[in-house]
């Protein structure tokens, strides 16, 4: 139909285009990429089936494509919380594939990580045979229609070897530490647009082209017989779901989507525009599917091959330039994905399934590595591509290219249950896990991947129809007799079911290892953690490390990198044995060459010892020393509360002490008041009773009266008194005040009492003092107060009361010296109480109210002076009251 | 860097949307649109691919909004 050379050649500058841009990349990796280099990487999630197989199934299911293209985009909304932390603990634990990233987060687990390998290849391989039938259709489409299935093989073959050739190139050209490849991303990202471009193109030339626009185009279809079955829903809800649910898990699963999205992933502030960014990538994609479709009906002859109508559209209208367009962007599309897929691929078998063996074998320890690490990457990559070109021969013709995807997606989705509980559930375990992908392969297996294979003609046919061994209940297609379900949401069901029934089962019933949970706890805090989840205990010479490394780079790099991470570390670079952290650094390095599991091989096989557990060891002494910080806090509390204990012991007793002298004083004012009163009351009495008493008598007894009531007066005046001072009350009238005056006029008031007691006063008043500062009245009120208490205790006749002023320190004294009994020192105290008289109570009562001390205490107080005495008994008393200098 | 890390209300939007993106794309109303054409497109076709972008301009809105929260923050 069209001159080879016309397509032949484009195809050939294209690829060249390729390879020239990512050398081109390659040369610019030292340079921070852009963001939007990553987030058009991500378009490798399109692929042939979406270029070719979506409008296939458009053709014939109508809207039913589109579920998995809107699974990724709430894959996105969600990817905050998920994606995010997996970028991050990808990054903290330099994971090379979804195999690492799993086997390194239950327990560094090389069973589970080659597990995960096995699956992906396997669930892979329909997956590669899938563009290997895209590309080699769409090169007879284009090259030779007519051409018999011979033909097709031979071209799948060449499209095989070209595609291995790209994977070797791009992706296995050299190992690197960090494991980027920036020639691959650019040129993912440029095929990415490529293909966008070239979809874009078709849709737009069947809509106004073809067409009169787009409405007019649909108008028209409305007219097919199978129009109103296309422009309604399909597939049934459970089908539609779990195609939305399969295509949620397969955007990380995949190992193809794990490779761009997390391993070449650069910066993690990338992730914000990638997750709109991509979405609105798939969105620009899917818009032109259904015109194209409708297009291809309305205008192709019944019968041609709906997955090839993008090819074909433009063909049958004479726009050859357009269909080389739209085959230049199918070619893009199977290149993407089988180059990605491959390479990531080549990743875990080397990784995780063949260096794991290769360094148990003897001899394997010691050469150097970087060749045999290219070697077997290089062979897995082919080894890959022909599997698929193998399934391809086998099955291709049996299945629509959207039913042969999916099989894989399915495949991959059994990995989702572990990666997402692995990141979020602390106590998923590695058994687990194990079990749970395990089950759900089988399960996968079986209902899907082996009837595959038998529709093909390559098993017998005969479990297809009866089961194994003839078991109703074991059909692949009705498994446990469930029926109603399409196989692909059958075998989702069920393999599911398996899976996370498993994971989640035994990991609540089995306990992990110390270093399991301690993994666990790296990835699943990674947001709090230090990403450091574990040091070497073993020593580890330096020298042995040096070697270690210039295995997989050269000498001097690998001294210069040792170095470096000595440095890093603040370790002594003259040391012979190297510094845990520098173990683990090396061991890091390793992990992001050649994995997590087989770096930790070999690094063990250096340092001799197995980890520690950090982490494990910082919990446990995070809990003790919580323990012993929260008991530290409880003496604290105790001692507080005990001392607290204490002062209200103490204010308690003050406050019964209180109480006490409340009562006392109470009864005693009630007693002093009654005195008075009683006799008061018996001489009115009598005095009413006799009216015949003669006068002098009657004089007598009033004067008692008028004496007693007096005494009544004065009580209650010195009650108010005190009660007003100690209550602050009571109005003071501060003045500078000369005391020698005050003293002399209280001494000429109190005059007549010594002249009636017979007892001699003698003032000793320094005359030179500076003036206080005093309130006039209540300091007379003192000196009258203290002169008549030494009066009632002087010996009469004999008696001799000395009133003196002097300077004293810090002031001026005032002191009133007796020569009576004197105050036993006992009492000396207590006499400044209210009410507390010295002597015995009622028997030998001085006449006073029991008040004038207190009074006079609280006025010197008020002062800011002092009240006190001093006496020997017989040898008399001396009240001093010192009152501070102005 | 802790900025990765959702402030809380940017995670509440995310996962209010995760939720009416499901409600959207699911059985039944991802259906709904019934027979009949907007501007001469099934309007099945114009409703679900019309959810599916308001959805990314939602995600887009919501990115952006943190974003610039997180840059202004840091300062």
């Amino acid at each position: 139909m069209t001159s080879s050379l016309f397509v032949l050649l484009p195809l050939a500058a294209y690829c060249g285009l390729l390879f020239g841009v990512a050398a081109l990349a390659e040369r610019a990796r030292r340079r921070p990429p852009p963001p939007w280099l990553y987030v058009l990487s991500l378009g490798v999630y399109c692929t042939s089936w979406t270029y070719y197989g979506s409008v296939g199934r458009a053709s014939v299911r109508g809207i039913d494509f589109l579920p998995i293209y809107l699974g990724p985009t709430l894959v996105c909304v969600l990817g905050w919380p998920l994606l995010a932390k997996i970028l991050r603990i990808s990054k903290a634990h330099r994971i090379t594939s979804i195999a690492d990233f799993i086997g390194s987060r239950y327990g560094q687990s090389r069973l589970l990580a080659g597990l995960v390998t096995l699956i992906a290849v396997v669930g892979s391989v329909p997956y590669i045979a899938l563009q290997l039938k895209a590309v080699s259709s769409s090169l007879l489409v284009m090259l030779s229609p007519e051409a018999g299935a011979g033909a097709e093989s031979a071209v799948a073959l060449g499209a095989a070897v070209l595609l291995a050739a790209f994977g070797v190139l791009f992706g296995a050209a050299r190992i690197d530490p960090d494991e980027h490849h920036r020639g691959l991303v650019t040129a993912i990202a440029l095929e990415s647009v490529v293909k966008l471009a070239c979809f874009a193109a078709v849709g737009l030339f069947a809509g106004l082209v073809l067409f009169d626009g787009f409405p007019d185009l649909f108008a028209r279809a409305a007219a097919l017989p199978q129009a109103a079955s296309l422009t309604t829903l399909q597939a049934p809800g459970a089908e539609w779901t779990g195609l939305l649910l399969v295509s949620m898990a397969a955007t990380i699963c995949l190992p193809r989507q794990f490779q761009m999205l997390v391993v070449e992933n650069r910066d993690e502030r990338h992730l914000a525009p990638a997750l709109w960014g991509f979405p609105l990538y798939l969105f620009a994609i899917n818009l032109f599917v259904l015109p194209i479709a409708f297009s291809g009906l309305l205008l192709l002859p019944p019968g041609s091959d709906p997955d090839m109508v993008v090819l074909t559209l433009p063909l049958a209208a004479g726009a050859h330039w357009l269909s080389l367009l739209a085959c230049i962007g199918g070619l893009s599309a199977a290149t993407a994905m089988v180059v990605v897929e491959s390479v990531a691929l080549s990743t875990m078998v080397c990784n995780d399934l063949l260096l794991p063996v290769l360094l148990r074998l003897p001899g394997g320890k010691r050469a150097d590595l970087t060749g045999l690490l290219l070697g077997v990457r290089r062979a897995a990559i082919i080894a890959v591509v022909l599997l698929g070109f193998l399934y391809m021969q086998q099955v291709g013709n049996t299945y629509a290219l959207v039913s042969i995807g999916l099989v894989s997606f399915c495949a991959a989705a059994q990995f989702a249950p572990a990666i997402v509980l692995g990141v979020f559930w602390r106590d998923a375990t590695r058994l687990g896990a194990l079990a749970g992908i395990a089950a759900g392969f089988l399960v996968w297996a079986w209902t899907l991947f082996l009837p595959s294979l038998a529709l093909s003609d390559i098993l017998t046919r005969g479990f297809l129809d009866t089961g194994l061994f003839g078991w109703a209940w074991t059909h692949p297609r009705a498994l446990f007799g469930l029926t109603g379900f399409d196989p692909i949401t059958h075998s989702l069901f069920w393999s599911m079911l398996a899976n996370i029934g498993l994971l989640v089962g035994l990991s609540v019933l089995a306990r992990p290892s110390a270093f399991e949970r301690a993994q666990a706890r790296a990835f699943v805090d990674v947001f709090a953690a230090s990403g450091e989840a574990s040091a070497w205990s073993g020593a580890a010479r330096r020298a042995d490390l040096a070697a270690l490394l210039g295995r997989f780079m050269e000498p001097a790099r690998a001294q210069a990198r040792l170095a470096e991470l000595t440095r890093a570390a603040g370790a002594d670079p003259r040391a012979p044995q190297a510094d845990p952290v520098v173990v683990r650094g090396v061991e890091r390095l390793l992990a992001g060459m050649i994995g997590g599991a087989s770096a930790h091989v070999l690094v063990a096989s250096v340092a001799g010892e197995r980890p520690v557990a950090v982490e494990e060891v910082m919990r446990i002494v995070d809990e003790s020393s919580e323990i012993r910080e929260y008991s530290r806090q409880l003496e604290e509390k105790s001692r507080q509360l005990e001392a607290t204990t204490e002062e209200l012991r103490r204010a308690n007793a003050a406050l019964q002490e209180l109480d006490r002298l409340k009562d006392e004083f109470v009864s005693n004012v009630s007693h002093e008041l009654r005195t008075p009163l009683t006799a008061i009351r018996s001489f009115s009495e009598i005095l009413y009773e006799e009216p015949d008493l003669d006068l002098e008598q009657r004089l007598q007894f009033l004067a008692i009266i008028v004496s007693e009531s007096e005494r009544l007066t004065r009580l209650i005046t010195d009650m108010l008194d005190l009660a007003k001072m100690q209550a602050g009350d009571l109005h003071w009238q501060f003045e500078p005040v000369q005391l020698e005056a005050v003293l002399r006029d209280a001494a000429a008031a109190t005059g007549q009492l010594f002249r009636d007691r017979g007892v001699a006063l003698t003032l000793q008043l320094a005359a030179d003092l500076p003036p206080v500062q005093a309130d006039a009245d209540r300091i007379a009120q003192v000196a009258i107060n203290l002169l008549s208490n030494a009066v009632k205790f002087s010996p009469a006749g004999t008696g001799r009361v000395r009133l003196r002023l002097f300077r004293a320190e810090g002031g001026q004294a005032i002191e009133v010296v007796d020569n009576g009994p004197g105050i036993p020192p006992e009492d000396q105290e207590m006499i400044f109480d209210r009410f507390r008289q010295a002597g015995n109570g009622m028997t030998d009562k001085p006449p006073g109210t029991g008040l004038g001390l207190a009074i006079c205490r609280a006025i010197a107080q008020r002062h800011g002076g002092t009240l006190a005495v001093s006496s020997l008994p017989g040898e008399g008393a001396t009240f001093r009251v010192t009152l501070p200098a102005a | 860097m802790p900025a990765m890390n959702p402030d809380p209300q940017t995670r509440g939007r995310l996962g209010a949307l995760f939720l009416l993106g499901l409600v959207l794309f699911l059985p039944p109303l991802v259906g709904l649109a019934g027979p009949g054409t907007v501007l001469g497109i099934p309007a099945l076709f114009v409703a679900v691919y019309a959810e599916w972008a308001l959805v990314i301009l939602l995600l887009a809105v919501v990115l952006r909004h943190a974003g610039r929260r997180r840059r202004t923050h840091g300062r």
